[in-house]
């Protein structure tokens, strides 16, 4: 019985240790380092804050229009392919923002695969728009984050009750202005929460901002860190980051909670679609049919082209080798995350309260932290254990070993447990709500230990949900670019940075391989989010 | 009430939902002012119905008008939001994101003043004064049930649909809620159609009811006339329990197993059925051998008493009387009644 109590620390234990990164950041900003903070506002940081500013602004719009608009023609218009749209349009969240970001780029360029259609087909030459520019990471990235709003926009539009459309019909309020007097009011709290997630996405990446040589955060703080050695400049850029992407997860938090008023309560009517005309059907088809070309189609056949292209090459290259990289650090930060993240929340079932409440929610903070954040906040604390290890041996010994735990291997699954802990603990912790107290106490009634329960019970019932977790981490983990760019060993790359190489040095063609990998494994979670969101939108026919 | 009074006509209406018909040739006119229940099980065809007025279904052949304008036929339909109809919904569907003030002027034109003035007359009407800042969450079902209904009315509707207004709301809520609409409504002048499959709401709030089954109207008359004069075994067994008995007609006299009537309304010879309410059936002890029947289940409901009498031909009558507590079960007993309906077999 003891043990189950002590559960609690444990969980505590956890979540100071998982806290360490964020922790390090905070004491960072304290007190402010005048000299430092004068030397970025001399270098660079206006130029930072307005193309953070350009870049919010423009994804936010971005995936605001594409995801709010294809969320209502899909849930409210009848036109061919519709429900094939309903879940395809899902599919650019496989993409990682700088896979479409390099062949959008590249495409783009002299001599690449766009002019010389449009040269050969119509004839047009010299068609170069300028891709490499703000608009062009802003286009980019909310054809790749639109389905975070689409995703939320979508569910909140199919639960929004016919009532409400009913009702502000006999009002005197007509079909085309229902949309704005009505559903998009509705649903203000799913599109903000999604706009959000897209936002938060946006300010953590690395490789787009990369390719496209627009500096934000993220890239400032590899170069400073990189480039100039500047540990301290680094990290309070990194906290900079940080407090702009904590508005975006506290903006998504406290309306997800908002949305439950506005969902509609008791027997609802089924939504009804509008009925349109022929000419109008073509063009509701065309428009998500071009929005998932660009931002699918398109860029994985042009991969799957170079990929051809470069096949040779590509064997005799290192693929084999970071594959196996990425495939070793994928598993293991699964086997690290899910056992921790089951602790986690068993702690939390079996000692429901604000203690557990405030642990797991803090040991689940790492999704909102940008990859480059935790990356020095991981290496700040861990050179500083390296030092004073060095120091101790060269007194003791005169022998100093050099950095043992920065650049190693441990240090990255570390980062990762961190930033991708969320995904494992949400998956663990959904599957066990699903098994209420009930359920264990018809159990104990019957003569089950608690460790029978659990063996017996829990376990079988959350298998799926930890299978789930697992591979939602591996996938991340397999697409996480800035904080493996700042941590890894040297020699050392994954699928991911190899990609980043690659690009930087303007092969993207030889990219195309390792990308299409990472858009394959990419799928999976895609499909498993398809299934569920099938299961509960087409539950009820 | 003359032709000039109908203020919704429907004529000859069918509806099909793929393929399986709602409505088969439905004829129903609305006078001014009246409030009419439109009454059936589920699948009735009384919300498609309601809807058709509304102008949120399309009928497949009839003809439809509102206010002596015609807003359905071959080639005309006016959408919804022209036809000046309000209507109140079963899941209630006040805007969430909107104060009560702000639902009400939602289908108001005009300045803000003269918003603001028919939203306070409006609050007034549902006894909500000074409540107009609240959204809908923090009030209670029934009172968001008024602001619906105060926002159907708000642009000087003079016609009201509710659908199940009642259903969502509990039991005791429903009726308490059921009076106060029903006292605001005869206040006004306005013409209220009410869909419900709950015929004591729909016997408790209307003057006239229809009685809807399979896309067709049943019969159409007042409550009493429903209850206790019914076309037809199905409107019969609808309204209230009936107890169906066998009976045949010869000449003069009506042979049933529990006594012989006068064939007083000359009903022609044959077989028929006779349908008794269990209120109007009175139940004897009797001596063993004089039985018409044997006590076989009883419930007791405070004031009233029901019991199941098993009869010679195995046949259970429903009989309900005033408490007295002087028949137990297995008890022989004799019943006698004097409401009847008899109905022709086919």
């Amino acid at each position: 019985m003891n043990f189950f109590r002590s559960w609690s620390g444990i969980n505590l234990f956890l979540c100071l240790l998982l806290s360490i990164p964020l922790f390090t950041i905070f004491i960072s900003i304290v007190p402010p380092k005048i000299e430092i903070w004068s030397y970025l506002f001399e270098t660079r940081l206006i130029e930072l804050l307005i193309n953070t500013f350009y870049l919010t602004i423009g994804v936010g719009v971005g995936s605001f229009l594409l995801g709010t608009s294809l969320a209502w023609i899909v849930v409210m218009y009848e036109f061919p392919l519709k429900k094939v749209f309903d879940w395809a349009l899902i599919l650019p969240m496989a993409v990682p923002a700088y896979v479409i970001g390099f062949v959008i780029l590249t495409a783009f360029e002299y001599g690449g695969i766009v002019p010389g259609a449009l040269e050969y087909l119509f004839g047009i030459e010299g068609f170069y728009p300028d891709i490499r520019s703000g608009l062009g990471v802003i286009i980019v990235m909310s054809l790749v984050l639109y389905p975070y709003v689409y995703l939320l926009a979508r569910s909140a539009f199919r639960d929004q009750n016919q009532s409400y459309l009913d009702a502000a019909r006999s009002l005197g309020v007509t079909q085309k202005m229902l949309f704005i007097r009505v559903a998009l009011p509705l649903a203000r709290p799913s599109i903000v929460a999604g706009v959000s997630l897209a936002l938060m996405e946006s300010l953590a990446d690395f490789g787009t901002v990369a390719i496209f040589s627009f500096d934000t955060f993220t890239t400032a703080i590899y170069e400073v860190w990189f480039g100039m050695y500047e540990r301290s400049a680094a990290t309070q850029l990194a906290s900079m980051l940080l407090m702009f992407n904590f508005i975006f997860f506290w903006l998504e938090y406290r309306t997800r909670g908002k949305a439950v008023y506005y969902q509609s309560s008791g027997a609802s009517r089924k939504q009804k679609s509008f009925r349109v005309s022929l000419p109008k059907k073509i063009i509701l088809f065309s428009y998500p049919a071009i929005i998932l070309c660009c931002s699918f189609v398109f860029p994985v056949a042009v991969l799957i082209y170079w990929a051809l292209d470069v096949w040779d090459m590509q064997v005799q290259s290192r693929f084999f080798e970071y594959a196996f990289n990425s495939l070793l650090l994928g598993l293991l930060s699964g086997l690290i995350i899910i056992p921790i993240a089951l602790i986690l929340a068993y702690g939390k079932r079996l000692n429901p309260g604000i203690i557990s409440f405030l642990t797991t929610r803090i040991s689940t903070l790492g999704y909102a932290i940008p990859g480059s954040v935790i990356a020095v906040g991981v290496l700040i604390p861990l050179s500083w254990i390296d030092y004073r290890i060095n120091d101790i041996t060269s007194y003791l010994w005169d022998y100093s070993p050099g950095l043992i735990l920065t650049g190693s291997i441990a240090a990255i699954l570390f980062a990762y447990t961190v930033r991708f802990m969320t995904v494992g603990f949400n998956s663990v912790d959904s599957s066990l709500l699903k098994i209420t107290t009930s359920m264990d106490m018809a159990a104990q009634s019957l003569g089950l230990s608690r460790l029978g329960i659990m063996k017996k019970i829990h376990f079988k019932l959350i298998r799926s949900g930890l299978l789930t977790g697992f591979i939602l981490v591996f996938v991340d983990v397999m697409k996480e670019m800035p904080a493996t760019l700042l941590m890894r060993p040297f020699g050392f790359d994954t699928l991911a940075t190899w990609i980043w190489q690659l690009t930087s040095e303007a092969m993207a063609k030889q990219a195309a391989l390792p990308a299409l990998i990472i858009v394959a494994v990419g799928l999976f979670p895609v499909i498993i989010l398809i299934g569920l969101d099938k299961k509960t939108s087409f539950g009820e026919d | 009430m003359n032709q000039q009074d109908v203020i919704i006509g429907l004529e000859n209406i069918d509806k099909k939902f793929q393929n399986t018909p709602a409505l088969r040739g439905l004829d129903l006119s609305i006078h001014r002012n009246e409030m009419v229940a439109l009454l059936g099980p589920s699948g009735c065809g009384k919300t498609t119905t309601l809807r058709i007025i509304g102008g949120f279904e399309r009928p497949d052949s009839g003809l439809v008008s509102i206010r002596g304008k015609c807003v359905f036929d071959k080639k005309r339909f006016i959408p919804p939001e022209k036809r000046k109809i309000g209507m109140v919904f079963q899941d209630i569907a006040l805007f969430p994101h909107l104060s009560l003030s702000e639902n009400i002027a939602f289908g108001l034109k005009g300045s803000k003043s003269d918003k603001n003035q028919r939203v306070g007359e409006m609050l007034e009407l549902i006894g909500l004064v000074n409540q107009g800042k609240k959204l809908p969450h923090m009030i209670s079902g029934g009172q968001q049930q008024r602001v619906a209904i105060a926002r159907a009315l708000a642009p000087k509707t003079e016609i009201l649909l509710l659908d199940e207004p009642f259903s969502s709301l509990d039991f005791q809520l429903r009726r308490q809620l059921r009076q106060d609409i029903k006292k605001i409504l005869t206040q006004l002048d306005v013409t209220v159609i009410l869909v419900t499959h709950d015929q004591y709401e729909a016997f408790s709030f209307a003057e006239r009811i229809v009685m809807m089954h399979d896309g067709q109207v049943m019969q159409d008359g007042s409550p009493l006339e429903c209850y206790q004069n019914p076309k037809n075994t199905w409107v019969a067994s609808f309204v209230g329990t009936a107890n169906f008995i066998p009976a045949k007609i010869y000449e003069e006299r009506i042979v049933t197993p529990i006594g012989i009537l006068m064939n007083k309304q000359r009903e022609t010879s044959g077989d028929y059925q006779i349908m008794i309410r269990p209120e109007d059936i009175s139940i004897l002890p009797a001596n063993k051998g004089e039985e018409q029947g044997i006590v076989e289940n009883s419930m007791f409901l405070g004031n009233r008493e029901i019991f199941f009498v098993k009869l010679g031909s195995g046949q259970s009558i429903r009989v309900q009387v005033q408490t007295r507590g002087n028949i137990r079960l297995q008890d022989p007993v004799r019943l006698h009644f004097e409401h009847y309906k008899l109905f022709k077999k086919a």
